[in-house]
């Protein structure tokens, strides 16, 4: 049964992205080191024979955990990926808000316009937030980088939208309707690689990986994949619960999305 | 004769405690030599945090970074202040390093400032292991 829903979700997602290749000629794709980026880049191998085809972006912010720095140096070497980093300048005077729209996306403005992208693979769920499930399989963005979430495309038989305003770009989100245990599911079933603070180590692990400054971990022995699937399946603790951006008022995240953030 | 061998014995006896007092010597005197390559060591690691904490710029962190790879550090803990309300300034905030034991060793910055423009920098600490205590 689980293989069933996996096969499915799994032949959507490489369709999505077969898909925005054929209709989209600048693709690029976001990598934030996280198990749902690192498992959107083994299903584009899936799709394209082996091979990442597309550039990969990492924005860095400059505050990210070291062991996810040096997971990304090792499975970039390991794929032999095109990887982009985009360093980011944090402000002196920020908040919660500010942190991440200054830094992020700010960032991400300026290498799409700089490389000319004019589709951006991103690695999103439904699940994962009530602002997210508002998203489509391919979502567009304006110049400006503004999501106009109130009048989107229906996308009933298959009919994305592919076709960009000028200087916009779409937003492909090819596991926009897995959720984390189909995710941790499909890691166990490819072995695909993970950021060991995934792992549980003193009675701790994390949940939902982001910078040092706005994720804290959260209490779980489960330090094997088979752990973690298990704990998925009676915990009661929704996944971002450690991650601080979230925790703002929930306007917030709508406006970062409205804006152009991830 | 028997005082000859007498004197002899006693000059073996003596040659062997001169050669155990010698080796005692020479032993303390290596021992010496490693504590003060030790006390160098951590006199240099100390030095380049120091210079670290009052000018966190990618020429400290190069020279931070090298003398890190020699040192007892294995863990790292990062401390922010308050989280995300208000105004926070990430420039309050610090990494302390840890020996495999979790005994503290330094206080570090986890940002680069360089010519007013302020970047993170915990991918400087990329060996170590996050210390989840």
């Amino acid at each position: 049964m689980i293989q069933q829903n996996l096969n499915e979700l799994e032949n959507k997602a490489v369709y999505l992205i077969r898909e925005a290749n054929a209709k989209l000629n600048n693709i690029a794709v976001l990598w934030s080191m996280g198990k749902d980026s690192t498992t959107v880049l083994y299903l584009i191998r899936k799709a394209f024979a082996g091979k990442v085809p597309f550039p990969v972006i990492h924005i860095d912010n400059g505050i990210d955990f070291p062991e996810t720095y040096e997971f990304r140096d090792r499975l970039a070497k390991k794929l032999n990926l095109n990887l982009i980093v985009a360093k980011s300048e944090i402000k002196r005077e920020i908040s919660g808000f500010s942190c991440c729209g200054a830094n992020k996306t700010v960032e991400l403005k300026k290498i799409l316009n700089d490389k000319g992208f004019n589709g951006l693979i991103v690695s999103i769920r439904r699940d994962e937030h009530g602002i997210r499930a508002k998203e489509r399989y391919m979502s567009e963005r304006d110049k400006d980088f503004k999501w106009d979430y109130k009048n989107q495309n229906t996308e009933i038989w298959n009919n994305y939208v592919t076709n960009t305003k000028k200087d916009g770009h779409i937003r492909v989100h090819p596991i926009l309707d897995w959720n984390e245990i189909d995710i941790w599911n499909y890691i166990k079933r490819e072995k695909i690689p993970i950021n060991p603070l995934y792992l549980s180590k003193e009675g701790r692990r994390f949940r939902s990986l982001g910078c040092t400054h706005c994720t804290t971990s959260v209490k779980s022995n489960a330090n094997t994949i088979e752990d973690i699937i298990k704990e998925l399946k009676t915990t009661k603790t929704e996944e971002r619960g450690g991650r601080q951006q979230d925790k703002e008022k929930e306007y917030i995240m709508q406006k970062l999305r409205s804006l152009g953030y991830m | 004769m028997i005082i000859k061998n007498k004197i002899k014995r006693k000059r073996k006896f003596k040659n062997k405690i001169g050669d155990t007092m010698a080796k005692k010597i020479i032993l303390k005197k290596s021992e010496r030599t490693q504590l003060k390559s030790k006390r160098d060591e951590k006199n240099k690691i100390g030095e380049a945090v120091k210079v670290l904490n009052e000018n966190p710029n990618n020429e400290n962190w190069a020279k931070f970074s090298a003398e890190l790879k020699n040192s007892k550090a294995k863990h790292y803990k990062i401390f922010y202040p308050d989280a995300l309300k208000g105004k926070d300034n990430l420039t309050k905030a610090y990494a302390v390093l840890y020996d495999s034991q979790f005994k503290v060793l330094f206080k570090i910055p986890v940002i680069s400032i360089n010519n007013k423009s302020v970047n993170g920098a915990t991918i400087y600490l990329k060996e170590l292991t996050l210390n989840r205590r």
